[in-house]
């Protein structure tokens, strides 16, 4: 915890982009040979990819940060609650995401479109809950209709009769 | 056929009622998505794609010719109503526009951004029917080693001229590259970096990796840094008196040239072309010292020179194929996907799409300065949509443009990665243009290396042996090490 602590921002980006090379030249290196022999295979531009990327993040780490570099400290506001705060809407908002792609074939379009809306809008701060709700409606019921009916995209119908 | 028959041929193409009624709608989609705070030309493009699929190609790219447009003009509109610039390209409007805007001639402002970027414009389409059959000339006579020298000089170019670190648009770019090589080996059908994935097999769409880093990484990033409705000032008259039209029009002349110029150039684009036709008038105005205080030429000047830059950025993208930013690295990504391959055949194979999207950028200058000036007051009640549902529908609009496309959930789950690393790449000061560039041209720039390392049997030589790949190579390496020695001399001489 301590040499995270001491690390700048660059440098900790750096030993990220260093691991990561390390194991993408391994995973190059792997690449197995074309069995008809070639003056060139496609192991060797994955190889000097690698490479390059090894001695950048080496490069980064001794490059000093600049000042806007570094992500804006959140202005927290006095008495703001917890899940109003800029960090957790974030990883609140990937996650919800996240659920979204997996309860999208299940759940159907329709649905989870109308629950994401709804309730990320909700979430952000919008409290119009009729002008919410209407827009809800409009933009699930309507992509669902425009893209199946009009333009014979398939979308999953999930719970709802399709 | 000559130059000015072929331009007929496309505006027969781009007049179609079908394809007016895209430009049109693409100018419309264009000028909402890029009025939104922190959302620009690369994210209305990304955002607009999924609806070209299935298109003739000559419509398609028409209609994101126009979305291009649109989105410039939807970006200075923000940047003089809100002093709130969606993109880069548009930050030397706001220097004199929200001055007016404050003084409230914002309607004027705007006047001056349509009449400027409709004389950039026009100038642009000339500049690229006279210089684009040439380039294309040129570019036919191109082996691979001259492409592959010619996309490293286009990626090295970009990552120069971004405002941010060296080595972060370094970095960006060989990621972009590592990305594009996901999926099978074309060459020798070897799969790579997928990790016994089905999924990963096809590579990773440049779709998935667009509307990721610029559409819904932005959404991130509007979360942490809280932006919100600002305010707005009232628009005022959008009537121009002869005098201010008399005033412009030197400016809008040398600016549109300047910035054609500039656009045509790999890298530099329209933030450079903008910030250089400002300073430019700047420097030659009588009134030079009002600049920055709401002066109408320097509305005129950066609009016209950003416009102008758009035009001229088509022209290595039309002609060889490779472009010469991220805005129009997605450009080719929609040109590749509607199953055109740009480049100097380009226009004898598909003389329809050439001259149908020069066409149809006159037409789309047109359609902004006879719909979109006058709808502008309408067009920016867009401005007060609540910020709240604004994130929503745009995540939303990421995943349907996404799952329509391939019906996979595991595209949406890259997405939402790429988000993520949009994200942090905005955070941590990493340019996202050397990305987007690099995936696009990643795989060709492989596929070019090792066709001419087979036609060399090997020797590597052939890349300093061909005199336009060496010297393309030698730029490359004085495009990296220019900003080095620049910051060297000046360390030198404040020592």
């Amino acid at each position: 915890m301590k040499l995270t602590r001491k690390l700048r921002p660059n440098q900790t980006i750096a030993i990220i982009l260093f691991l990561f090379s390390c194991f993408y030249l391994y995973v190059a290196f792997q690449i197995p040979v074309y069995a008809l022999p070639r003056p060139i295979d496609s192991d060797l531009f994955p190889q000097i990819l690698g490479g390059l990327m090894l001695l950048l993040s080496i490069g980064l780490f001794f490059e000093k940060d600049a000042e806007t570099d570094v992500a804006e400290q959140e202005k927290t506001k006095e008495h703001e609650s917890f899940w109003a705060r800029p960090n957790t809407q974030i990883v609140v908002t990937a996650l919800v995401i996240g659920a979204y792609i997996l309860l999208l074939e299940r759940a159907g379009f329709v649905l989870t479109t109308f629950v994401f809306i709804f309730g990320m809008t909700r979430y952000y701060g919008y409290k119009n809950y009729v002008t919410n709700l209407i827009v809800a409606i409009v933009v699930s019921v309507g992509f669902y209709i425009l893209l199946t009916r009009g333009l014979g995209v398939y979308l999953p119908p999930g719970l709802l009769p399709a | 056929m000559n130059a000015w028959e072929n331009l007929m041929y496309g505006f027969e193409v781009a007049l179609q009622p079908e394809a007016l009624m895209f430009v049109f709608i693409g100018v419309l989609a264009g000028t909402v998505i890029g009025m939104l705070p922190g959302l620009g030309p690369i994210s209305a493009l990304a955002l607009m794609i999924p609806v070209t699929y299935g298109m003739d190609p000559a419509i398609g790219i028409i209609l994101m010719a126009g979305v291009y447009y649109g989105a410039i003009f939807g970006g200075s509109t923000s940047s003089i109503l809100l002093n709130a610039p969606g993109v880069a390209g548009t930050v030397a409007t706001s220097f004199d526009g929200y001055p007016l805007s404050k003084q409230g001639k914002a309607g004027k402002a705007l006047a001056i951004a349509a009449y400027a970027s409709f004389i950039g414009g026009t100038i642009s389409v000339i500049g690229l029917m006279l210089i684009a059959p040439l380039l294309g000339r040129v570019a036919v006579t191109f082996g691979p080693a001259e492409y592959f020298a010619l996309m490293v000089f286009g990626l090295t170019a970009v990552v120069s001229l971004s405002d941010k670190s060296l080595i972060k648009g370094l970095i960006a770019a060989v990621f972009g590259v590592m990305v594009s090589l996901v999926g099978m080996d074309l060459q020798t059908g070897t799969a790579r970096y997928t990790f016994g994935s089905v999924n990963l097999l096809d590579g990773i769409d440049f779709l998935v990796v667009a509307l990721g880093i610029f559409a819904l990484g932005e959404v991130f990033v509007l979360l942490k840094k809280r932006t919100g409705a600002s305010e707005q000032n009232p628009l005022g008259s959008l009537k121009l008196t002869r005098k201010e039209m008399r005033d412009i029009a030197p400016p809008i002349g040398r600016s549109s040239i300047l910035g054609f110029f500039t656009g045509v150039l790999p890298g530099a684009g329209a933030t450079i072309g903008s910030f250089l036709g400002y300073s430019m008038e700047k420097r030659i105005a009588k009134d030079g010292d009002t600049f920055g205080k709401g002066n109408i030429k320097g509305v005129a000047a950066p609009e016209a020179a950003n416009n102008a830059a758009s035009g001229g950025s088509f022209v290595p993208l039309l002609t060889l194929g490779v472009p010469g930013s991220g805005t129009t690295a997605i450009l080719l990504g929609a040109l590749l996907v509607m199953g055109v391959t740009p480049g100097p055949l380009m226009l004898e194979d598909r003389p329809d799409v050439f001259w149908g999207v020069v066409a149809s950028m006159y037409i789309g200058n047109v359609f902004l300065l006879m719909l979109n000036l006058p709808l502008i007051p309408l067009i920016s009640k867009i401005l007060n949509t609540p910020r709240a549902m604004l994130l929503s529908l745009i995540i939303i609009f990421c995943m349907i443009g996404v799952y329509g496309l391939s019906f996979n959930p595991f595209d949406l789950m890259l997405v939402l990665i790429f988000g993520l690393i949009g994200f942090a790449m905005r955070m941590y000061g990493f340019p996202a243009a050397p990305l987007i560039l690099a995936m696009i041209l990643g795989a060709i720039m492989e596929e070019n290396m090792r066709r001419s390392l087979q036609i060399s049997q090997g020797d590597w030589m052939i890349f300093i042996d061909k005199p336009v790949s060496f010297s393309l190579l030698i730029l490359a390496a004085v495009s990296l090490l220019l900003p080095l020695i620049l910051r060297f001399i000046k360390w030198v001489k404040n020592r």
